[in-house]
């Protein structure tokens, strides 16, 4: 044997048994390794430097839980994303100079080397639509779009100057999710239940809620990427099977169904004492976790076995597709050990080409509709004892102008306004993160970011951070260098940590 | 020609302590040269192989230095003092054998001499190799000082009383300004380790005018854009933070004081947040534990109950029966051999009873506790006060007494009860002081109807 | 001093070197991976610290920014490298800022300078060799030899001291090779002539490659690579039309095209000299960039995002080089320069196609009728006109090229660029510039639009306002619009020979509202005059000439290369950005590679023929690696997305080569005969039984050991479940398909639910044919790791999930397939017998008692459970009146079909 075999070969052994590079262990340890038909080289096929006692339970199961390098401050996120980009002007960055500016033309310099999507020529300022007012101990700024939030505000951190280099939704929303503009990366879900696995092993460890429709970007904001599919997020829908084909068959009874499982694994595990293919193991086990998940994902995702006080608390409509439903069924999903739940809520793409689309209309509406379930989700979370082991951020993939749009030139039916990537508001609330703080300023009218200036990187660092890891050694070997979510940049917003 | 060269002068560690040899064996006879009779002779005898040897070493030091790329700035030190102890070796000698120039120096002259060219010519040699601190480092960590600037440096409940120049400003240039403006290495002929090379300035001038603050070099250089050449630290170097950047500046325009302390300069907590030494309780006890039994984890594990390390690496272990809802008092038992390693156990939805509070409170590392929708009802509960590590205990939707938390709010390390109980209202049955009362969450917030929520617009 | 000592020092000398006989460094297996790992990322393409960089010989031993060069060859002492690397200030240690290297690497780099630092290429840049076959001393294992492939395996096989497994079980074998060549179980006649020895393995093996099933198969694999999809992709992802495309890539690998003419019909089809309607189809290989339609988003970006794509993809296809992160920078650690990508996207930026909405250009093709008139027009031109006006209407008729699309318009008056830059919108007295158009003395105006309004006028002046009108038309308002496509109208315009600028007018007074459109205008393009004005015939051929250009047509996007006049040049974007192009670059090839043949031309076509020249070093062994992964499920070289310096070493080597030489001298390129040749290799034929010992040593049987046992591909679940069950369609080629999908998968908010369920034949039809939309794959081909294909896909990460397990037990697909399987055995006298047969068909072997045992009392348990609810047998499966015996057989042939075997092939 040549010394590349030598060198392979042992560098193959060795791979398995210590070093941790994933390529080889996930990718390899999927296909075929049953850890316990094989003694201890295989069981201490582990992903974490040195053989622990834990990590051969992944063999059997890509989902097993696993503990990050360092103390995480969280268990689970709930990620909260408003697809179309709400106007920040509106709910949560308060400009009074804007007022002052209304109805006038838009100054020279801010139009200067700027490509907008939609706005061209010179359009005019459009002052806040709302009235703002201070709220809560920490006296921070709040709309009266968002009535309720007022209840919940100490517990949030702001991020009043977050930018991104995009302006169409897909891309943007790629590059929030996924780290990248361009197709083909693993989303920020995918990436934590890939390092974390998922506690309930009778549920998705990644579980995505969509109401009103589907990001622009399409299911790759929720997909696995390079990183195998198992880790991609899955879709549970209100209408319908939650899961797809999680019901049984017409005519098909829960014992039948047993007897059905149950002969299958036994065949196939004389058919794995025949081979001792370890393959067949894993598979043997992916059906019993589908006959239990069968039971435990409609139960889960049933929001009327809920006690009515808490029905009327998130103001939830049973059987439809909506936000508050969603709210609801992140915090039973975090309740019952799922890692990551995404949801998005559509419709915010306020260009005031119709009453929907207006800041001063439609936009109300959809504040009332997020405004009750947040505050819900955000106070339920604290009576269960779950908010300081849950991380909840609520954001979208950009924001809007200070400038009226006027597409095309000519002024829109009613008051709306364009993309804008640099200067929006998120916000985090839950473990680790500090109450009442503000982090980052925009100028008088809201156009740029002047201070605590912080990129998507940056809050993907801080998340990850977060839940244990550190966001430049978390990788993934493919196409021959390490892959990492925050790519080459971010770093953790100390600022808003407690 | 060249590899001879290098081959010779990898010799120079090992002549070099030949001299040092020779002449302290000559000094030891000088001190005894009036007992031991022959001493004359063996002198003269001693200093001509010392003189022969120093000089090899020499010239195989600069052979060294020629082949090996030191820097001529390091090691200049080292070569004069060389050169003096060889100097005086050959002195000595002719002294000894009575040479009549050499005579008319004195005797002690000579041996005083060479013993303290001896010392710095090795402690310089020294330094080269093995780095400058090499002599002095243990000494530094015994006397405390620690170079290694802590990130975090003022504690929330002296910091006012704290001189500014030392207690807050070297820190934050020490960090990010020392490491390029130091005796070693002065870019810009600017040093800014002490407070007077400060003041002293730099190649083009002050950088703290103490007349016109707002003025002074430093705050230009630190604002400028960062695509800018002026810019300071340069960009390829680690910036200063923004709360860095507003320290100096407030320090600067208050007059860059030295002694003044934070207090008097009115910096308030919000300015100095990011420098708070936060007092990271360690959330789980820091403890050294050995591996746990293995057997057990498997078999537990078997059984379907969730076992994992709080981080990877580390001995301290987080369980949970999500898996497992059969789990009842019986099983506990097998827990046993953990009781050390356990720090945070999850038992919620399973079939445990109040017996449970006898097994927990044998985990003497616990730290949290969930026992939500469970049959207890806080019978016995007062065995965990011998738990000094619990903080967290959730019994949500329990059959909870209100006796039980009176208990609860009796045991000390205690921060949260969540005793949320959604079809009764348990706080209505207890009456205890708000400073007790804020330990617990009783939870039911609820949310009024307000008239905008059925406003369309 | 006695006598001692110099023979001491004697004997210490003779010692010291003694130990100096060294052993070659070699500069790839030793150095270049230290170097990749901790010294490329800022000494490389990405970064140039300190002016050094360890990318390119030159620059290795170039001087640095010290002003002289880091490594002197032949004396590591002097080189600023190996100081550095030795330096104790951590200021100025290398690597910087991280852990030293160890001892050992200290100790080969220093070696390798002394001994001249001599460079070495990558072992997959230089091209390949046959060597000698390997001899085998063992005997044992020499007999198990069948085939030169055998014979590397074998003696690596010898070394590892492990011995080939059995040969398999003869209805294994053909249920294993019968999946590998058409992606099917066996058909009932070839297996039981090959299992009663009526035909030898090699036969059975011929009747599968002669089957169009075949060809089916390795186009999923191929349709992954071309990145196929029946949707636009991005945020509105509207449907397109290029299934034409998938059913050639299907004839074409039926027929046996040979890989070298497939590749030059795919790439360049439309240059080769008189193209047939399939080299034009072929080129649509490169027209599955996607298409952005969403408003607000610029052409010219992603038209340049679609080049872009072209030139990765085609690097990921035939050469397996990440070729992509050479946009921004050098490549970081295999050795291509920066300014070399964009002489390789030369080669794709002169194409028509322009992220229009309506994708420009397709290929039309027409029905029966309309081709005969096409035929007697293109006589009667031949007969009056000359060959250029004859090429110039046949061009136009089968893809509207060349014309200029007035999304190109400038200084829009009056009007604008509707929907953000797509298409020209005039309001009455609006108008606008297209600039720099070379009519080239056409005196016909062809101009597609939509909405007219009627008594809309245009004019069309030269140069500006006051210009001399060139045309003066009004926009018919009677005829109907055909699709959403747009109507075209052609008529008469002042022959001009000169470039000119285009000032376009529109009036209609009638309109109500001041910023009404007139009408949506999408492109005008130009053509000589009709000849032969004067013979009576005339009027009816220019008649037949305006009804052709509107008739109804199947549209396929092809590439078509930009005509001289049209001829656009590219540009080196800094730091990859396409907002900041630099100087101009012609399109050649990386210099690593082999060379330009002069007499190649420098296009698309000169481009196809040196990737499949033989001096290529990546192609052919590209193909033979890739190939051997589908059928083996490993790679040779097992980073199958990457044979640069940064992928895992081949395991074999000289097979590797043998194979890459023999597949392009002896076999031409034929790809049925390479297949061919690894199934009947003794390796492949081996059992796949798997033992501790072996297993132990070689857990992912990298020296095949044993023979290859793969969970099925996506396509093969369901096909195999369909075949089975007897539902198979064997119909071919045709739109996409939309077999039953659970409703609101597909819910686009403004597009609405376009999944319209097929019936009849299309609901069992092959899924390859199956409808793909890119931001909503079909669910169940997605749950067993198919792409979405928005990139070029390479390997598809097989996983073993309990989703899959949901699928294949609850699927109505799946059910339905079970149900079907069960009611073929109705009429078995006994149940033990109707069972043992379900399980034949299913898996082509006999059952063991104890699975007929189970599947006996899953049986009784079944009947147990339906006779004690009658109701629950009433809606078993929503099919009315089922027997019980064949509800219960249906439970066991459901547990079958959901066997490891049924989902494997051992």
């Amino acid at each position: 044997m040549n010394d590349i075999e030598k060198k392979l070969l042992n560098e193959y052994v060795l791979n398995q048994a210590s070093i941790n590079s994933r390529r080889h262990f996930l990718k390899d340890c999927t296909l075929g390794l049953g850890g316990i038909a094989f003694g201890s080289l295989l069981k201490s096929c582990a992903p974490s430097g040195s053989p622990n006692l834990f990590g051969g339970e992944r063999t059997l199961n890509p989902l097993a839980p696993l503990s990050p390098p360092k103390l995480p401050k969280v268990k689970n996120v709930i990620y909260l994303h408003m697809v179309g980009a709400p106007s920040q002007l509106e709910m949560f960055d308060y400009k009074p100079e804007l007022h002052k500016l209304h109805d006038q033309l838009c100054p020279e310099s801010l139009l200067k080397g700027k490509k907008f999507a939609f706005i061209q020529g010179v359009p005019k300022m459009l002052g806040p639509q709302a009235k703002f007012t201070q709220a809560g101990a920490s006296g921070n700024w709040i709309s009266d779009n968002l009535p309720h939030f007022k209840k919940v505000i100490d517990d949030v951190a702001f991020l009043k100057a977050v930018n991104t280099d995009q302006f169409n939704h897909g891309p943007a929303q790629l590059l929030m999710h996924t780290g990248s503009a361009r197709f083909g990366r693993p989303s920020l879900g995918s990436w934590a239940t890939y390092g974390l696995g998922s506690e309930n092993q009778n549920l998705p460890g990644f579980v995505v809620l969509t109401s009103g429709g589907t990001p622009d970007a399409g299911k790759s904001v929720w997909g696995s990427g390079f990183l195998p599919s198992v880790y991609q997020g899955i879709q549970c829908r209100s209408k319908g099977d939650p899961v797809l084909y999680i019901k049984d068959p017409k005519g098909v009874s829960r014992n039948l169904k047993r007897e059905l499982l149950s002969s299958i694994n036994e065949i196939n595990y004389q058919e794995f004492k025949a081979q001792e293919d370890p393959e067949i193991l894993t598979r043997i086990n992916q059906y019993e976790m589908a006959y239990r998940m069968q039971i435990t994902v409609p139960e889960v995702m049933d929001i009327e076995n809920e006690p009515e006080s808490v029905q009327k608390m998130y103001g939830v409509t049973p059987g439809k597709e909506s936000f508050a439903n969603n709210c609801l069924l992140a915090r039973k999903m975090v309740s019952s050990g799922v890692r990551f739940v995404q949801l998005y809520d559509w419709g915010w793409d306020s260009h005031g080409d119709s009453p929907a689309n207006a800041v001063d209309l439609g936009l109300r509406n959809k504040c009332k509709e997020i405004d009750r379930p947040i505050t819900a989700l955000l106070l339920d979370l604290k009576q269960r004892g779950l908010l300081d082991e849950t991380l909840v951020v609520w954001g979208a993939e950009f924001g809007r102008t200070p400038m009226q749009e006027n597409r095309e030139g000519r002024d829109m039916g009613y008051k709306g306004r364009d993309h804008h990537g640099d200067a929006f508001t998120m916000w985090m609330a839950g473990g680790g993160i500090k109450k009442g703080v503000v982090h980052g300023q925009t100028d008088d009218i809201g156009y740029t970011a002047v201070e605590g200036k912080v990129s998507v990187h940056d809050i993907n660092a801080t998340i990850l951070h977060l839940l244990g890891f550190d966001h430049e050694e978390f990788t993934y070997d493919f196409q021959g260098r390490p892959f990492r979510l925050t790519d080459v940049e971010g770093n953790i917003i100390r600022e808003i940590l407690s | 020609m060249d590899i001879v060269l290098t081959f010779f002068g990898r010799f120079h560690p090992l002549l070099v302590h030949l001299p040092i040899g020779f002449i302290l064996m000559g000094l030891l006879f000088e001190c005894y040269k009036k007992k031991i009779q022959p001493a004359a002779t063996v002198l003269k005898f001693i200093f001509f192989w010392a003189s022969v040897s120093s000089l090899l070493s020499i010239v195989s030091g600069i052979f060294q230095f020629l082949q090996e790329g030191y820097i001529w700035g390091n090691i200049q030190g080292h070569f004069i003092a060389g050169v003096a102890t060889f100097v005086l070796t050959l002195g000595f000698y002719l002294f000894l054998k009575g040479n009549v120039f050499a005579l008319r120096i004195p005797r002690l002259f000579y041996t005083l001499g060479l013993f303290i060219s001896l010392m710095i010519t090795g402690h310089l040699g020294g330094n080269i190799t093995h780095g400058d601190n090499h002599l002095t480092e243990p000494l530094e960590a015994l006397v405390g000082i620690n170079n290694k600037s802590e990130v975090r440096f003022l504690n929330v409940d002296d910091y006012s009383r704290q001189k500014v120049y030392s207690g807050l400003i070297e820190p934050i240039l020490s960090k990010k300004c020392v490491r390029c403006h130091n005796p070693k290495k002065a870019k810009g002929q600017l040093q800014m380790h002490t407070y007077a090379a400060l003041q002293k300035g730099g190649k083009n001038g002050i950088i703290l005018d103490f007349n016109s603050p707002e003025s002074s070099e430093i705050l230009n250089r630190i604002h400028l854009p960062e695509f800018e050449k002026k810019h300071m630290p340069p960009r390829a170097q680690k910036q200063l933070t923004q709360a860095e950047k507003d320290i100096i500046n407030y320090w600067v325009l208050k007059g860059a004081p030295e002694f003044k302390t934070l207090g008097e300069l009115g910096f308030n907590e919000i300015q100095l947040n990011s420098f708070m030494v936060q007092e990271n309780e360690e959330v789980y006890p820091s403890i050294e534990l050995d591996l746990p039994d293995k057997k057990t984890i498997d078999s537990l594990q078997s059984m379907g109950i969730l076992i994992t390390p709080v981080k990877q690496n580390s001995n301290l272990l987080f369980l949970s029966t999500i898996n497992y809802k059969a789990f009842s008092d019986n099983d506990l038992g097998l827990l046993a051999s953990l009781n050390k390693h356990i720090v945070s156990i999850d038992l919620s939805d399973s079939n445990v009873t109040d017996a449970v509070f006898t097994s927990l409170s044998k985990f003497s590392n616990l730290v949290s506790i969930k026992l939500n929708r469970t049959a207890i009802s806080g019978q016995g509960i007062d065995q965990l006060s011998k738990l000094d590590n619990l903080k967290k205990i959730h019994l949500i939707n329990t059959n909870l007494k209100s006796e039980a938390i009176h208990i609860i709010s009796g045991f000390k390390p205690l921060i949260k009860a969540f005793v949320f109980q959604f079809n009764r209202d348990l706080r209505s049955e207890i009456s205890l002081s708000p400073e007790i009362l804020v330990r617990f969450d009783f939870g039911n917030y609820l949310l009024e109807d307000l008239p905008s929520d059925t406003v369309v617009y | 001093m006695n006598s001692k000592v110099p023979l001491f020092i004697l004997l210490f000398l003779t010692l010291l070197i003694g130990c100096q006989r060294e052993k070659a460094v070699d500069f790839n297996t030793d150095i270049k991976p230290i170097i990749n790992k901790k010294c490329i990322s800022c000494h490389g393409g990405v970064k140039k610290n300190g002016g050094f960089s360890f990318l390119f010989e030159s620059e290795a031993l170039g001087n640095t920014e010290e002003g002289s060069p880091a490594i002197i060859p032949g004396n590591s002492q002097k080189s600023r490298l190996i100081q550095r690397l030795k330096e104790k200030d951590l200021d100025l240690r290398m690597p910087f800022e991280k852990p030293a290297l160890s001892e050992e690497e200290l100790n080969l780099f220093t070696k390798w300078i002394d001994q001249g630092a001599k460079w070495g290429t990558h072992w997959a840049y230089i091209t390949p060799k046959k060597e000698e076959l390997p001899k085998i001393k063992n005997d044992s294992i020499q007999h198990f030899i069948k085939s030169p492939v055998d014979q590397f395996i074998a003696s690596k096989m010898e070394v590892q001291q492990l011995s080939p497994n059995t040969p398999a079980k003869k209805n294994i074998l053909a249920r294993r090779v019968a999946f590998d060549i058409t992606g099917l179980p066996p058909e009932e006649r070839h297996f039981n002539a090959f299992m009663e020895d009526e035909i030898s393995y090699e036969n059975f093996i011929d009747s599968l490659l002669n089957q169009k099933t075949y060809g089916e198969k390795w186009a999923s694999w191929w349709l992954d690579l071309a990145r196929y999809a029946d949707t636009k992709g991005y945020e509105a992802d509207r449907g397109r039309s290029i299934w034409q495309y998938r059913d050639w890539v299907i004839n074409a690998l039926n027929t046996n095209l040979s890989f070298d003419q497939f590749t030059i019909d795919q790439l360049a089809g439309d240059l080769l000299p008189n193209p047939k309607a399939a080299n034009l189809i072929a080129t649509a290989f490169h027209r599955n960039t996607m298409t952005n339609d969403e408003g607000g988003t610029s052409n010219e970006e992603f038209r340049t995002a679609a080049v872009i794509d072209r030139v990765n993809t085609t690097f990921d296809v035939w050469q397996s080089t990440t070729m992509s992160c050479v946009q921004c920078h050098s490549h970081p650690y295999d050795p291509i320069h920066h300014d070399e990508y964009y002489k390789m996207m030369a080669f794709f930026n002169n194409t028509r196609d322009e992220d229009t909405t309506d994708e420009e250009p397709n290929l039309r093709t027409y029905n029966a009728e309309d081709t005969k008139s096409i035929t007697d027009l293109l006589e009667w031109i031949a007969l009056y006109g000359d060959d250029i006006t004859k090429k110039s209407y046949e061009d136009f008729l089968n893809f509207n090229e060349p014309k200029y699309h007035l999304h190109a318009c400038e200084n829009v008056s009056k009007g604008t660029l509707i929907t953000d830059g797509k298409r020209l919108g005039l309001w009455n007295k609006g108008s606008a510039y297209l600039r720099n158009v070379d009519t080239r003395g056409g005196t016909r105006l062809i101009l597609e639009f939509n909405y007219p309004k009627s008594g809309s006028q245009i004019t069309i002046r030269n140069g500006g306002p006051s210009g001399s009108i060139l045309s003066q038309f009004k926009l018919p308002t009677t005829n109907s619009k055909n699709g959403n496509y747009g109507e075209i109208i052609s008529v008469p315009f002042k022959a001009l020979n000169t470039k000119v600028d285009l000032y376009i007018e529109a009036q209609n007074n009638s309109l109500s509202k001041p910023r009404e459109y007139i009408g949506i205008l999408n492109w005008v393009a130009f053509l000589p005059e009709l000849p032969g004005k004067s013979k009576i015939k005339y009027p009816a051929i220019e008649k037949s000439f305006t009804t052709l250009i509107n008739s109804k047509t199947t549209r396929t996007p092809i590439l078509v290369e930009n005509p001289s006049f049209m001829k656009r040049e590219t540009r080196f974007f800094e730091r990859g950005n396409w907002q900041m192009p630099l100087d101009t670059v012609a399109s050649d090839v990386p210099s690593i590679l082999n060379d330009w043949d002069m007499e190649w031309d420098k296009n698309r076509l000169g481009l196809a023929k040196w990737l499949v020249s033989d001096a290529n070093p990546l192609t052919s062994r590209t193909v033979v690696n890739r190939i051997w992964y589908q059928i083996f499920g490993r790679g040779i070289v097992s980073t199958i997305e990457d044979m640069g310096t940064q992928s895992e070493p081949p395991t074999h080597p000289a097979l590797l080569d043998w194979m890459a030489v023999h597949f392009m001298e002896d076999q031409q390129w034929d790809l049925k005969a390479l297949i061919k040749s690894i199934v009947m290799t003794a390796t492949y034929q081996q059992s796949s039984a798997i033992d501790e010992y072996k297993y132990r040593l070689d857990p992912n049987n990298i020296f095949y050991s044993r023979g290859p046992k793969l969970r099925l591909q996506a396509e093969e679940i369901r096909d195999q479940a369909l075949a089975v069950s007897g539902l198979l369609s064997p119909k071919m080629g045709g739109m996409g398909v939309m077999p039953p999908q659970p409703d609101g998968i597909w819910e686009h908010r403004y597009l609405g639910n376009l999944w319209k369920e097929s019936i009849g034949e299309d609901r069992y039809r092959r899924a390859i044919y199956t409808y793909l939309k890119r931001t909503s794959p079909y669910p169940s081909l997605l749950t067993f790791d198919a792409g979405s294909r928005e990139v070029c896909l390479v390997q598809r990460l097989p996983t073993n999930t309990p989703l899959q397990a949901l699928v294949t037990l609850n699927d109505p697909v799946f059910l339905e397939a079970a149900f079907h399987l069960a009611k073929s055995e109705m009429t078995a006298s006994d149940i033990d017998g109707a069972i043992r047969s379900i399980y034949y068909k299913a898996t082509y072997s006999e059952i063991k008692s104890e699975s007929l045992e189970v599947l006996r009392n899953l049986y009784q348990a079944a009947l147990i459970e339906f006779t004690e609810n009658p109701e629950a047998l009433e809606q078993f499966l929503d099919i009315k009146s089922t027997t019980l015996h064949h509800a219960a057989l249906t439970m066991v042939a459901n547990a079958i079909m959901n066997l490891d075997e049924f989902l494997t092939h051992a």
